[in-house]
């Protein structure tokens, strides 16, 4: 509806949240048993799960680069994902721009499959995080991680991680995806109109979410390995 | 930072039933803003240390209304003796659903720092946030939630480390809520017991609105209207047939958009039947063909018309159509009207219309784009508002817009439409004006290829040539002296005179008319679009041509020293201006002068002038007032109609002075001679085709439009005979106040207004007592002399050639009497359009030139509405 | 597939070498667009650009359709990319590259999701009837930066369109043909040009409107899609080098004057074209 108002005189959003605070994360790695590795994250009521398979031979072998792996990522929408269901939506291919060292694994191919539960706006970033949370599940070594948050504006207020409803009241969106260590960005894409000059503001909020994002991603990589320390300990 | 996630399930409808989670986040750092609060982490505390305490309740207090005190006492939470007020997230999201303008005012009331409002977001809150429970309505639970917050503030400010004696009073109507909270121990109050301890402020009891009456209001401030069901075509046939229904143009008052009059017959009688209100109206726009139903006489309007202009606000419009009915039993003084309603439309007039959307109908910030939905409103008043949903509204506002209607259903109010396409900003001279040519539907695209194909291929190097005037039977005039007489600046000639004595003493005149007709065939693309453009439109800054240029103001336009062809009428006359003999002929002509007014009056009356070309100036002269001394004394009228020219500054096109036409007598000149050649052909062209001549009549006004200016005049003992022209003419003579030179003037002006239509018309479609020209007390008359802006003059042309060359061959479209009555009615349709267009102009003229300009002249008051009155300002 | 030949040790070492030295292989400074040409077809809507040696032509055209469900009161605006092999080795037919798909999620980012052309003025009857305006891109030489050059082409060509004028009165419909009346403009809201930057050197390096060298040996790239009135209107960095926060926002700086330049190109060409027709 047109009448709703985005952000109340009291500096508060739809759902509650100040402009520059995330929506509660939910991640896990290691949920599913075939794949190499595989992560669930949740953000907000935006779900993806991620699975990882390889480094393996690769499948096609015209598409072999023999200085590098080859990643393929397969990106799926699950009908069931939005409050109206709508035709399925065809396979939409995004370069999440995955960081990864390939060219340890020269000749070979690294499958991530990502698959949107539900979507509540920022699917990229949470597909994002969640192939990061999935490659580190299966061990396969990177630079650093790649965090994924979207910023936009709303009256000229630029607010952080926006939701469905934000997202769909045509104000600008920006997903930023960094490399938290050296604050280098990885991926950057816009649509909508925003003005050159809130680009900056806009942009520095968006990696100060992936900041926050990686804390809290880190805290749950942390905790899995030491759990499975522990328990190989025991 | 801590977050608490909740999701909840809500069912909304959306054509179908959905489920849409939405996360709910409850927080832990809202703060209750007082400035005694010393447990909340908040600056800058919005409400005041020390609120005000009342008789009731003594310890000082903060004030939490519920959603319908805001909904009903707006007026009174507006007021200055209202401060340090806690305003619920709760009420708040009702209110946005309940009333936008409320919802706007309550904001602006937050806004303002001095008036000490808190926006406490107590559905976020986490100690305040309450779950709907089962089966508990909506507004129980809201109730509920004001409630738990109330309750909240006044544990929350009681446990404060100063123990400051602060507390909370909630303010409801609703008495089973207040019931509620004193069992559950929260202060509360009704507003108006509340308000009566305010004695400070006693005018605040005043303002209390009653549960009752804030019912209503409310009801009217929803704007809830539901329309009957318009009939079937069959049903609404049969009822036409069988004397239940009338049918007619529904045509609504330019002063009232509410009120609007449908010719029809009523009681054996045809007259104006009034339609008053939006629900009589029946979802029918201005110009519908409509079924209408009379109503019972005991809803016969019998008021005064009242001047009514949509106001922007729905609330207040509403407020405006219920005093209007309120209204009617004021003044008994006036016969009862026959009033009906609208029970089906049998004709849609939906066209695109232009206006702007309503500045407070636009809610967002400024550059969203998300879709909304707006009130848009037509330039033209009798247009009532279009609903429309659009993503750009901000980009829109200021601007003129073309809408288009989509559907009228019978649950809405204002019909629901699309946006078109913009067409620029408001006020500015160009948009303005590609308005006024939208809304007069005058066709003003540039002539497309295929028309300036037909163009002859020489262009502007076309000349006379020989073949021209041996081949086609064309008189040799070029060594007459003709002359034509024109206002300056004009570059369309289309006539031109000449006279020379007769070696019987006689004298000829010839009448040389734009030979068009040799340009412009039947058939052509460029006929085609001339008879569908009708006639060209004169605005103040602009004309909008009916032929191409190259055509109008050049190969036909008769200018001086250039050879050109014509149709020309000669009449042979005696002294006597009396016609001797009348001829008519193809021609070529070589006019050797094109005069302004104002020269060939420096010529006659210069006595050094004696050259020929004077001295037949001065004839026709002669001949013309004799000619309008006998044209008067017939009875011909002479009205007056304020003409307005603007001087415009040459760069910006800015008018920078106002005045009136000034007449000549070469006007007059011209005119009587131009009265004289339409008269001859019309005769000449009815003699041949008495079934299709295509000529104008004049019809004699009913008495009943004079009624309300002979009931101005007898004010001033002036009676006024209308039962002829001669009768009108000579009383028009007699109605002159000796002290106001102004007076007959302005009579003269008023009189032009209980004219009816001059229209064209095929001979065949009326009786011959019925072709009268009334003003000119002519009995027949056609449009000769200027085929190059009027299309009717077209026709005329290809019927008087028809009467002179018997070899001629032409089609239907000179003899079917149907085809010419459409033709007519859509030439009668688009002059009355040109001239409410050149009106408009003139008048957006006018509002430029006033603009931001305070003029102090004379004015009469000639109309006296119930709200307002028209003045008629002399310069 | 036919992969293209990627170029030399040698070649590479001397284009980073000249960048470094702020020069470029074909002469340009970092920051310059190479020429520009735009060329009108007699028909409305039909255009070539040239971008240096890149070639585009874009074909609009119109036709009457009933509009979506959920969008009554809009038009339709539909791409159409088409990478035939005459352009390169490197593409095949049928088959979409990625590099096509990537133009053409570019284009359709740029122009249609930030409300270029206005699809509400598009409706004849909501509902019922609406326009759809279809863009067809025809990509006929490839020499580097078919994106930028796509987008000039697409909104070029939308400006120069006009569709059938049309009445409606009551619930009557006419399409007038175009020499029964003149045919009328699509309103087009803004001009969103894409502007594509190319980096190298670990992102130190960076030049505008790459050449198809440069984009062999970049490491990284990004478009930005922005309008006259400096609003960004589509932004996609994806894959290659990181970057620092600082270089993006100092490529947005660029992206402003290069816009405000072809724009300024655009309505030149544009102007020069109506001028031709009138004088005809």
């Amino acid at each position: 509806m047109s009448r709703l108002e985005l952000l109340t005189p009291e500096g508060l959003r739809v759902d509650g949240r100040r402009p520059n605070e995330l929506r509660k994360i939910i991640a896990k790695t290691s949920v599913l048993a075939q794949a190499d590795g595989s992560a669930y994250i949740e953000q907000g009521n935006t779900k993806v799960l991620a699975a990882v398979y390889g480094p393996q031979e690769v499948r096609h072998r015209m598409q072999i680069l023999h200085d590098r792996a080859i990643i393929n990522v397969e990106f799926n929408v699950a009908p069931f994902s939005t409050s109206e269901r709508k035709k399925r939506s065809k396979n939409d291919k995004y370069d999440n721009g995955i960081k990864l060292q390939t060219s340890q694994f020269p000749r070979s191919q690294i499958d991530i499959y990502l698959q949107v539960l539900q979507h509540d706006g920022g699917t990229l970033q949470a597909c994002i995080n969640a192939a990061t949370m999935a490659l580190i599940d299966a061990g396969i070594p990177m630079i650093d991680y790649v965090c994924a948050s979207t910023a936009g504006c709303i009256d000229k207020q630029p607010v952080l991680d926006l939701n469905y409803l934000e997202e769909s009241s045509d104000s600008p969106e920006l997903t930023v995806a960094i490399l938290p260590r050296t604050g280098k960005v990885n991926l950057m894409s816009m649509e909508s109109r925003l003005h050159v000059d809130m680009l900056e503001s806009v942009a520095s909020l968006a990696t100060e979410g992936c900041e926050q994002i990686h804390t809290i991603l880190d805290a749950v990589v942390r905790d899995t390995t030491q759990h499975l320390k522990d328990s190989l300990m025991q | 930072m801590s977050l608490r996630a909740k999701s909840f399930i809500k069912r909304t409808k959306k054509g179908n039933v959905i489920k849409v989670i939405k996360e709910h986040y409850l927080r832990d750092d809202i703060w209750c803003s007082s400035a005694l609060c010393e447990s909340c982490n908040h600056t800058d505390a919005l409400l005041s240390a020390t609120p005000r305490a009342t008789e009731s309740f003594r310890t000082p207090h903060y004030i939490v209304p519920d959603t319908n005190v805001f909904m009903n006492q707006i007026d009174i939470m507006e007021h200055p003796a209202i401060k340090d007020v806690i305003v619920l997230q709760t009420v708040r999201e009702e209110l946005r659903h309940l009333s936008m303008p409320i919802y706007n005012r309550v904001n602006a009331i937050v806004a303002d720092k001095n008036k000490r409002f808190y926006a406490f977001s107590n559905e976020h809150h986490k100690e305040t946030y309450i779950e709907r429970m089962k089966d508990e309505s909506p507004n129980d639970r809201n109730d509920r939630a004001i409630r738990v917050s109330v309750k909240w503030y006044a544990n929350h400010l009681a446990n404060g480390k100063k123990k400051a004696p602060i507390t909370v009073v909630m303010l409801s109507d609703d008495r089973d809520n207040r019931e509620k909270a004193k069992s559950a121990a929260i202060k509360c109050s009704s507003v108006r017991d509340y308000v009566a301890d305010l004695t400070d402020s006693p005018e605040l009891v005043d303002m209390v609105v009653s549960a009752k009456d804030a019912s209503e209001a409310q009801a009217k401030a929803d704007g809830k209207i539901e329309y009957e069901e318009h009939l079937s075509q069959v049903q609404i046939a049969n009822g036409v047939k069988n004397g239940k229904f009338s049918q007619g143009t529904l045509n609504i008052s330019g002063h009232n958009y509410l009120e609007a009059t449908v010719m029809a017959t009523v009681e054996g009688k045809q007259q104006n039947v009034y339609i008053v209100g939006r629900k009589n109206m029946n979802r029918s726009i201005q110009g519908d063909t409509v079924a209408i139903q009379v109503l019972p006489k005991s809803e016969w309007k019998k008021t005064a018309s009242v001047a009514i202009e949509e106001d922007e606000d729905e609330a207040t419009e509403m407020k405006a159509e219920s005093e209007n009915t309120d209204g009617m039993d004021v003044d008994n003084a006036l016969p009862e009207m026959p009033t009906a309603k609208v029970v089906g439309i049998i004709r849609k007039k939906w066209r695109p219309y232009c206006g702007f959307i309503s500045k407070k109908s636009i809610h967002g910030t400024e550059g969203s784009t998300s879709a909304q939905n707006v009130i848009f409103r037509a330039m033209d008043r009798r247009i009532p508002s279009i609903k429309i949903r659009t993503t750009q509204a901000h980009t829109l506002a200021g601007q003129r817009i073309v809408v288009a209607i989509d559907s009228w259903p019978t649950t809405s109010v204002l019909p629901l439409g699309h946006f078109v396409k913009t067409l620029g900003s408001s006020g500015d001279k160009e948009t303005e004006t590609e308005v006024l040519l939208l809304e007069h539907d005058v066709p003003f695209q540039e002539f497309s290829k295929r028309i300036l194909e037909d163009l002859p291929a020489e262009g502007e190097d076309w000349v006379v040539l020989d073949k021209h005037v041996h081949n086609e039977r064309r008189r040799d005039f070029r060594h007459l002296n003709v002359c034509s007489i024109d206002p300056p600046g004009c570059t369309d000639i289309d006539d031109a005179l000449h006279v020379r004595a007769l070696p019987n003493g006689n004298f000829e005149v010839g009448v040389h008319i734009a030979d068009v007709t040799y340009f412009v065939k039947p058939g052509m693309p460029m006929d085609e679009e001339a008879a569908g453009r009708g006639t060209t439109v004169y605005l103040v800054d602009k004309r909008i041509d009916m032929l191409p240029s190259l055509l109008g103001t050049n190969l036909c336009s008769l200018r001086s020293n250039v050879e050109r062809l014509a149709f020309s009428c000669i009449w042979e006359m005696n002294e006597n201006a009396e016609i001797v003999n009348v001829d008519f002929t193809k021609s070529v002509i070589k006019s050797k002068f094109s005069f302004t007014y104002e020269e060939a009056q420096n010529r006659i009356d210069d006595d050094r002038m004696q050259d020929d070309v004077t001295k037949g100036i001065r004839t026709l002269n002669s001949f013309a007032k004799k000619l309008k001394q006998r044209r008067l004394e017939k009875g011909a009228l002479t009205l007056a109609s304020p003409e307005v020219r603007f001087n415009l500054e040459n760069d910006s096109q800015d008018p920078v002075d106002v005045e009136l036409k000034e007449l000549k007598d070469t006007n007059a000149l011209v005119e009587e001679f131009m009265l004289l050649a339409n008269i001859s052909v019309a005769e000449r062209i009815y003699s041949k085709f008495p079934d299709s001549a295509l000529l104008r009549r004049h019809p004699t006004p009913p008495d009943s439009n004079f009624e309300e200016l002979r009931r101005a005049l007898s004010e001033f003992n002036i009676s006024l005979e209308t039962s002829t022209s001669k009768e009108l003419s000579d009383s028009l003579d007699r109605a002159v106040i000796p002290s106001d030179p102004y007076f007959n003037k302005m009579v003269r002006i008023m009189t032009t207004r209980c004219m009816l239509q001059a229209q064209y018309f095929s001979s065949g479609t009326e009786a011959e007592q019925d072709f009268r020209h009334y003003g000119l007390a002519c009995p027949i008359y056609t449009h000769f002399t200027s085929p190059i802006r009027r299309y009717s003059d077209v026709m005329v042309h290809r019927l008087l050639e028809a009467c002179i060359d018997a070899d001629l061959t032409y089609g239907q479209e000179l003899t079917d009497k149907m085809r010419m009555k459409e033709l007519c009615d859509n030439l009668n349709f688009r002059n009355r359009m040109a001239q409410q267009a050149a009106r408009s102009s003139v008048e957006l003229y006018t509002n430029l030139f006033f603009r931001n300009k305070v003029v102090e002249e004379d004015g009469h008051v000639i109309r006296i509405l119930r709200n307002g009155f028209v003045v008629l300002v002399q310069k | 597939m036919v992969r293209e030949a990627d170029p030399s040790l040698n070649e590479k070492q001397f284009v980073l070498q000249s960048l470094k030295e702020g020069l470029r292989v074909d002469g340009r400074r970092p920051y310059d667009f190479r020429s520009l040409q735009l060329s009108f077809h007699s028909d409305f809507g039909h255009v070539q650009v040239q971008l240096g040696r890149t070639r585009v032509s874009a074909k609009v055209s119109a036709e009457v359709v009933r509009p979506r469900a959920d969008k009554p009161t809009e038009g339709l605006l539909l791409f159409n990319t088409e990478i035939s092999p005459m352009a390169s080795p490197a593409f095949e037919v049928g088959r979409p590259s990625e590099e096509e798909v990537l133009i053409s999620r570019t284009i359709e980012k740029a122009l249609r999701r930030s409300r270029a052309v206005d699809t509400e003025g598009l409706c004849i009857v909501a509902g019922e009837k609406v326009w759809s305006i279809r863009v067809d891109l025809h990509f006929f030489d490839h020499e580097g930066n078919l994106v930028d050059c796509a987008c000039i082409a697409a909104i070029t060509a939308l400006l120069h369109f006009r569709r059938p004028d049309v009445t409606v009165i009551g619930e009557e419909v006419t399409i007038h043909s175009l020499d029964q009346r003149n045919p009328v403009p699509l309103s087009v809201h803004h001009i969103p040009i894409c502007v594509s930057f190319s980096f190298f050197d670990g992102g130190e390096l960076l030049v505008v409107d790459p050449s198809i060298l440069e984009e062999q040996i970049r490491e990284g790239d990004m478009t930005i899609a922005m309008n006259i009135h400096k609003e960004i209107c589509a932004l996609s960095k994806a894959g290659g080098i990181p970057l620092e926060m600082d270089q993006i926002i100092r490529c947005s700086k660029i992206a402003t004057t290069k816009t405000a330049e072809i724009t300024e190109m655009i309505q030149k060409a544009l102007a020069d074209d109506k001028a031709k027709r009138q004088a005809k």
